[in-house]
């Protein structure tokens, strides 16, 4: 009895001394940061006390409905369409041989092309509207996902097709329950690399052509040397990105339960 | 002898699929581009979209120019140059952190927030210290490109065969001497692949860090023509940067292969 409590009074200590080792650097700075630029008078480096105030301020006001939802908007709508039409036209795309020979090259130059360096040609056929955002976010952010479908649909083991026509399984069930699952691990990371060119092009088309939206706002502030308004922007937009990747992390390991899991049992075996 | 009449005759059909493969692909642009002529002259003539001998145009127009090719030579160079900092400082601290478990576990949330952080986020700090210059733009590079090097590096460190460890360890190598014969050839090709995921980024934060920061390069060339409202010389400058960012993703592909040509992952390649 007094053994098994203390064992468990061990792994809590071993536990607390791991978080403390997680933890101990990231709190020192944040600390650290807090102090010393509450004390020094930087002009670039406001003290941090300061810039959570403005934080507060600037996008937890009326500011979130004017500026921060539209940004997200255009984003979330952008990027939503990139999933669905880059998976989508990849699996269409991946079964027809012709169609894939004709696809590639232009995929892969348009590709090549830094997604932001298609702002200006957007501003210029769409002008500046939210229309314009959602447009070039969906079609800058398209073509990973693309891809990763293209080839993760083709490098799918030859054995499950041969598989699947043996069961004479064919139409949606063949393309929900055998052709999407086993070509899933790729396009996910497809949809990774995606929602980071939208969030990219998001800022940059609000920092290029707009009036409104976070990246607007910063670039502003930053223009006009209102410092501590820059800093509040940086601080949002690293927060989304942030979130973004890790809420894409979670939903990825949630789809990927099974994959993991056989993934694990085969390294064991 | 059946397998290898089988073998022959799978492979001509193969060489045949791969040249139809360039006849449909090259087929297909040729369509893309007479629909784009086609288009540009007739119902959206006058538009945003200038027809494809006038982009041709604008494109010889960049050719004959000194300043274009200096533009274009300044961002690669910030591009390469960012990179080669971010694998110099990506390795260094990737080693440290991989063989010090202590080190590893204190930075791994601070790596784990700023990671997903894209450079443009942290541009306009670095715009204000450094002004729209060339130095911003590498130290833009540097900063997306360091992550990847330095995550992939303290992978492939940890790794690394503890029992070729020890081994060195009892022939009496030192620490650096084990980090620099055994851990760094074991890492290397976690640190490749992120050197190719690092490199695939380097020429597009080269460009974003002179169209919205201004920093000299082909990437403001593009926002002066935009203001300019010089259309053609606009296309003709983003086709230039997909042929750039084509070579650099091609160019890393060959550098992967080039420096792994030992490692198993390649060598079974070749040998199939």
């Amino acid at each position: 009895m007094r053994s098994v409590r203390r064992s468990e009074s061990s792994a809590l200590t071993r536990r607390l001394r791991s978080v403390a080792i997680e933890f101990w650097l990231p709190v020192l700075i944040v600390v650290l940061w807090w102090f010393a630029s509450a004390r020094a008078d930087l002009v670039f480096y406001p003290p941090l006390a300061e810039i959570v105030q403005r934080f507060g301020e600037q996008w937890l006001s009326e500011r979130f409905f004017t500026d921060v939802v539209p940004s997200l908007r255009n984003m979330l709508v952008g990027y939503a369409f990139s999933c669905l039409v880059g998976v989508g036209m990849g699996v269409v795309v991946a079964q027809v041989r012709v169609v894939r020979h004709a696809v590639e090259p232009l995929v892969h130059f348009l590709r090549s092309i830094p997604p932001v360096a298609l702002v200006p040609l957007a501003i210029l056929v769409l002008g500046f509207g939210a229309d314009m955002k959602m447009v070039i976010i969906a079609f800058s952010a398209v073509f990973s996902t693309l891809i990763a479908t293209l080839d993760g649909v083709r490098a799918a083991d030859p054995l499950l097709g041969e598989v699947t026509k043996v069961y004479r399984i064919s139409g949606r069930d063949r393309l929900f329950k055998v052709t999407l699952p086993a070509a899933a691990p790729q396009i996910l990371g497809g949809l990774q690399v995606s929602l980071q060119i939208a969030f990219v092009v998001m800022i940059t088309s609000e920092m290029l052509a707009s009036t409104e939206g976070i990246g607007y706002l910063t670039i502003l502030a930053q223009q006009t040397f209102a410092i501590t308004d820059m800093w509040a922007g940086m601080l949002l937009l690293g927060v989304l990105g942030y979130l973004f990747n890790l809420l894409f992390t979670l939903a990825e390991r949630r789809v990927l339960r099974w994959h993991i899991g056989m993934r694990a049992q085969a390294t064991t075996r | 002898m059946v397998v290898i009449t089988r073998r022959r005759s799978s492979a001509r059909s193969a060489r045949t699929v791969g040249s139809n493969a360039v006849i449909v692909g090259a087929g297909a642009v040729l369509v893309c581009l007479l629909a784009w002529e086609l288009l540009a002259r007739g119902p959206l003539a006058g538009g945003p979209f200038p027809t494809v001998g006038a982009i041709a145009g604008g494109l010889a127009g960049l050719a004959a120019r000194v300043s274009f090719w200096s533009s274009l030579a300044e961002t690669v160079l910030t591009a390469l140059v960012g990179l080669g900092l971010a694998i110099i400082a990506g390795v260094v601290l990737g080693v440290v952190l991989g063989s010090v478990e202590f080190v590893y576990r204190s930075c791994r949330l601070i790596i784990e927030a700023l990671k997903p952080i894209p450079p443009i986020v942290v541009m306009p700090l670095v715009l204000l210290l450094l002004g729209p210059s060339t130095e911003m733009g590498m130290f833009l590079v540097f900063y997306g490109c360091l992550w990847p090097v330095l995550i992939q590096t303290v992978v492939g460190v940890r790794d690394a065969d503890p029992v070729l460890i020890d081994t060195a360890r009892s022939f009496g190598f030192g620490r650096f001497q084990r980090a620099v014969r055994i851990v760094l050839p074991g890492a290397a090709a976690f640190i490749v692949t992120g050197v190719r995921i690092a490199g695939a980024a380097a020429f597009v934060i080269a460009v974003v860090s002179e169209l919205v920061g201004g920093a000299p390069g082909i990437g403001r060339d593009l926002f002066v023509a935009q203001n300019a409202g010089l259309y053609a010389e606009m296309y003709a400058l983003v086709f230039v940067m997909g042929v750039v960012g084509l070579a650099f993703n091609t160019g890393l592909g060959a550098f992967e292969k080039w420096m792994l040509h030992w490692h198993p992952s390649v060598r079974r390649e070749v040998v199939a």
